[in-house]
């Protein structure tokens, strides 16, 4: 017990040394923008964004009226290999606006939320990448991932072995499967948004049920 | 910016009543303002006695039950909305606080459109309009609902028992015979409203113009504006007193199919009480229900349509202590309506009748006295026709009862087991036969002709030529009074079952069969009296077929002493109220509603009040045999 006590005040400690204030926001209440990209490839280094999709949450209601989608002319010509996962080729962003044009109108709609996405990781690194090279910063923002919240979910359901053993059951395809989600299509940024949100929802709602409230809570288990 | 998420919402939203009305722009319209929304198993989505939720929700995958929990703790389930299906239809139509209880029985994920949504779509799409206000779904969800909200306050304003006072519209807009339709129409518009009163010199209400007089007798005429307001009213001009029960409103609008009724004060005009505002309060289920049945082109649609009478209606009036003799009558109308409906459809089929006829009614049904639907007792009188014509008319007739029972059958009204019925060639008659069957039951009684004639006696006319109907009454009435024998056989079978009541004042049971333990409710008890009070009428030349009526017809003429008459009035209802009562459990149950109930079931102030209602038909029994100098029936 004191044990455990002591874990949680260092992870608190810890917490607050990254610079995040105690917050009590209830998730519940807390305005989301749940995102998703594509991009010419993998290697955040040499590869650019291609689509910007979005959608606005408040808690657990998805709010059709606030979407964000925008496709984004790289600078590269070439990106063949990723054309067949998102069926983006460059004659379909050949009009598309240039990132400098697309990020800040992203960031004006996603300013003061809670970032939600699957790997959403990925997405940071990109997001922040691009924001450097136009010389732009992102805003300090959260940033929840939803593959590592079902992961969380599974292992505190007292599955956690299965849970580390087959990583591959977290992917959005098979959660989508298990929370009997419709996709309305894949791997387009703007529907994978939507039904991530969706995931999002149910996700939460479980959060809610062991009592993880407030985005402190949250972090508290290392979830953002 | 169109897209795959609001693509797939429209593509839904299209599938979806009534949102399948609009267009494709203004799915898309809509797509763009909705809110998917997620509730895990268990949790509601309106909470009843909570405020109105701000959003219609439609179902797009899950299910939500929408349930009621009674007193002790039972819960109803009403209905389960799935996919497609709508949720909160009331709140967000009418902005009424959650009236059940609606929780998910999956996770349910919803698409749920803003309440600001909706009113503009009901404001600017009539179809959408008509779809919330009008469709019968609605009406059930509105009757139920209200019932159950106001059985939870317990205030006074239930709609129906409330005095038409409490409702009426008032200051009443009025104007003069010679007023032109363009002073008329200017003032109702100015006043917003869709009627006005039209009063002689003396202020007395002769007639009234609305909206549909304008367009009925005004522009589809092509008559000047300047024509009087008289030459197009419609009269006599339908008042209602101020102190008389809503229900009694809604009972004169379907009676006489009119929207409007002027709420009088000692005979002054006081205000104006519309079917709307009987919509606004809640009140309409009635309403829609004959709408819907005026509606109706196809028989087979009225079936639903009497189902929600049944079953919905009859509860939701019974539970908010609406007495069961005025639910009885409140239904009958209904049935009076489906019948008329049935009627026109088949002359339609048939060709219109060579000679005037009415449908008659007997039994219950003619009493005004049918709560669940037993079987049905009806026949045909026809004028006497022309000589050389009668088989011609005959077959007619025989036809059209052949297929209009057929027709009430497959709508639920089940057939009469003994053949009272228009399709037994029997009770299809023209006048003259009419006459002569009921001068030779009165002449030559025997049990088999006074038991019929128990039953036919209560006939009433329903549709067609209610001449006929009346002609057969007032010579029934004539017969009688020179008829002291069969009077006489009338109440012999009038006190042939005593109640079931044995000594010590216990309650006589079944011994054994499928209904051991049990009592009859009807035998011994509403038929008892029924039969008790219909000697009297006939024994005294009233008229009226409805118990309650004859009772108070019989104590106005002194026929009755006052307490006595009241008694019987008292047993009767409660009788009736305690039989309604347990056919519907038993319906509720499944089972085939009867008239048995086992007493050791009851409440025990029902069980005082059964053996109350016993003993005053035993008493008035009691009085009838020494009238008739008859022995002690039975035991």
């Amino acid at each position: 017990m004191s044990e455990q006590n002591g874990w949680l005040t260092r992870l608190s400690g810890l917490v607050r040394q990254l610079g995040f204030e105690a917050d009590s926001r209830r998730l519940l209440e807390i305005r989301y923008t749940v995102l998703d990209t594509e991009m010419t490839g993998l290697n955040v280094e040499r590869d650019e964004l291609l689509a910007l999709g979005a959608i606005r949450m408040v808690g657990t209601r998805i709010l059709v009226s606030e979407r964000f989608y925008s496709l984004i002319r790289p600078s590269a010509r070439r990106w063949g290999a990723s054309v067949p996962i998102h069926g983006i080729r460059p004659i379909d962003v050949a009009e598309a606006p240039e990132l400098s044009t697309v990020l800040p109108e992203f960031l004006a709609f996603s300013a003061g939320t809670v970032f939600v996405g699957h790997g959403v990781e990925v997405d940071r690194l990109f997001l922040e990448r691009a924001a450097s090279r136009q010389g732009l910063r992102l805003p300090r923002a959260l940033w929840i991932d939803t593959g590592r919240v079902a992961r969380w979910l599974a292992s505190h359901h007292g599955t956690f072995a299965e849970a580390a053993a087959d990583r591959g059951r977290f992917s959005l395809e098979e959660l989508l499967t298990a929370y009997d989600i419709e996709p309305p299509a894949r791997h387009h940024a703007l529907a994978d948004a939507f039904v991530t949100a969706q995931l999002w929802q149910r996700l939460l709602s479980e959060l809610i049920n062991e009592r993880i409230e407030t985005l402190r809570d949250l972090r508290l288990v290392g979830l953002c | 910016m169109d897209d795959v998420v609001l693509g797939s919402v429209t593509e839904f939203l299209k599938r979806v009543p009534p949102f399948q009305f609009l267009s494709e722009e203004q799915l898309r319209q809509l797509a763009r303002r909705i809110e998917v929304h997620y509730f895990p198993r268990g949790s509601a989505l309106i909470r009843r006695g909570e405020r109105p939720p701000d959003y219609l929700w439609v179902v797009v995958r899950g299910g939500v039950k929408k349930t009621l929990r009674s007193a002790t703790g039972e819960e109803h389930i009403f209905e389960v909305a799935s996919e497609g299906d709508l949720v909160g239809v009331l709140s967000s139509v009418n902005g009424l606080e959650g009236q059940l209880d609606d929780i998910a029985i999956e996770d349910t994920v919803c698409y749920a459109i803003p309440r600001a949504v909706v009113q503009e779509l009901i404001a600017t799409e009539p179809a959408v309009a008509r779809f919330f206000l009008g469709a019968l779904r609605e009406w059930v969800r509105t009757s139920l609902t209200a019932l159950e909200r106001q059985e939870e306050t317990g205030d006074g304003s239930l709609l129906l028992s409330a005095p038409c006072r409490s409702v009426a519209r008032q200051p009443l807009l009025t104007c003069t015979p010679e007023t032109s339709v363009r002073e008329a129409a200017r003032r109702m518009s100015a006043e917003r409203v869709n009627s006005i009163v039209v009063v002689d010199a003396q202020g007395v209400g002769i007639g009234i113009v609305t909206d549909w007089d304008l367009r009925e007798r005004v522009i589809a005429l092509g008559r000047t504006l300047e024509t009087p307001v008289r030459e197009v009213m419609s009269t006599p001009l339908v008042t209602i007193d101020a102190d008389q029960l809503l229900l009694e409103a809604v009972r004169l609008m379907i009676g006489r199919r009119i929207n409007h009724l002027v709420v009088t004060e000692e005979g002054r005009p006081l205000g104006m009480l519309t079917a709307f505002d009987l919509l606004v309060q809640q009140g309409t289920s009635a309403l829609f229900l004959a709408r819907a049945i005026d509606r109706e082109t196809r028989t087979e649609r009225l079936a639903y349509v009497l189902e929600q009478a049944q079953r919905q209606l009859l509860p939701f009036l019974l539970s908010r202590g609406i007495r069961a003799s005025e639910i009885a009558q409140l239904l009958s109308e209904v049935n009076d309506r489906v019948i008329a409906r049935v009627l026109v459809l088949l002359e339609q089929e048939l060709g219109p009748p060579p000679v005037p006829y009415c449908w008659l009614v007997f039994g219950s049904e003619g009493r005004r006295e049918q709560t669940i639907r037993t079987d049905q007792d009806n026949g045909i009188v026809y004028s006497d026709p022309p000589a050389g014509q009668e088989e011609l008319v005959r077959s007619y007739f025989l036809r059209l009862g052949q297929w209009a029972v057929e027709r009430l059958v497959a709508l639920g009204f089940p057939p009469c087991p003994g053949r009272y019925s228009a399709d037994n060639p029997d009770w299809v008659m023209p006048v003259d036969e009419w006459k002569r069957r009921f001068r030779a039951w009165m002449a030559v009684p025997e049990p088999q002709s006074v038991l019929s004639s128990l039953i036919v006696f209560d006939f009433r006319g329903v549709h067609g030529e209610l001449a006929l109907a009346t002609e057969l009454r007032s010579y029934v009435r004539q017969e009688l009074a020179h008829s002291p024998r069969f009077l006489f056989h009338v109440a012999a079978i009038s006190t042939a079952h005593p109640p079931p009541l044995g000594f010590l004042g216990r309650f006589v049971v079944e011994r054994s069969g499928e209904h051991k333990n049990q009592l009859d409710l009807k035998i011994g008890g509403t038929g008892a009296i029924v039969n008790l009070v219909r000697l009297f009428a006939l024994e005294h030349g009233i008229e009226e077929t409805n118990t309650l009526a004859r009772l108070l017809a019989l104590r106005e003429a002194r026929v009755i002493e006052s307490q006595l008459a009241d008694d019987l009035a008292q047993a009767f209802e409660f009788l009736l109220g305690l039989r309604v009562r347990v056919q519907l459990e038993q319906l509720r149950r499944g089972e085939r509603p009867s008239n048995f109930v086992d007493p050791r079931q009851l409440s025990s102030l029902d069980r005082t009040l059964l053996k109350e209602a016993f003993r005053v038909i035993g008493r008035t029994q009691a009085v009838v045999r020494e009238r008739f100098h008859l022995e002690q029936a039975g035991e």
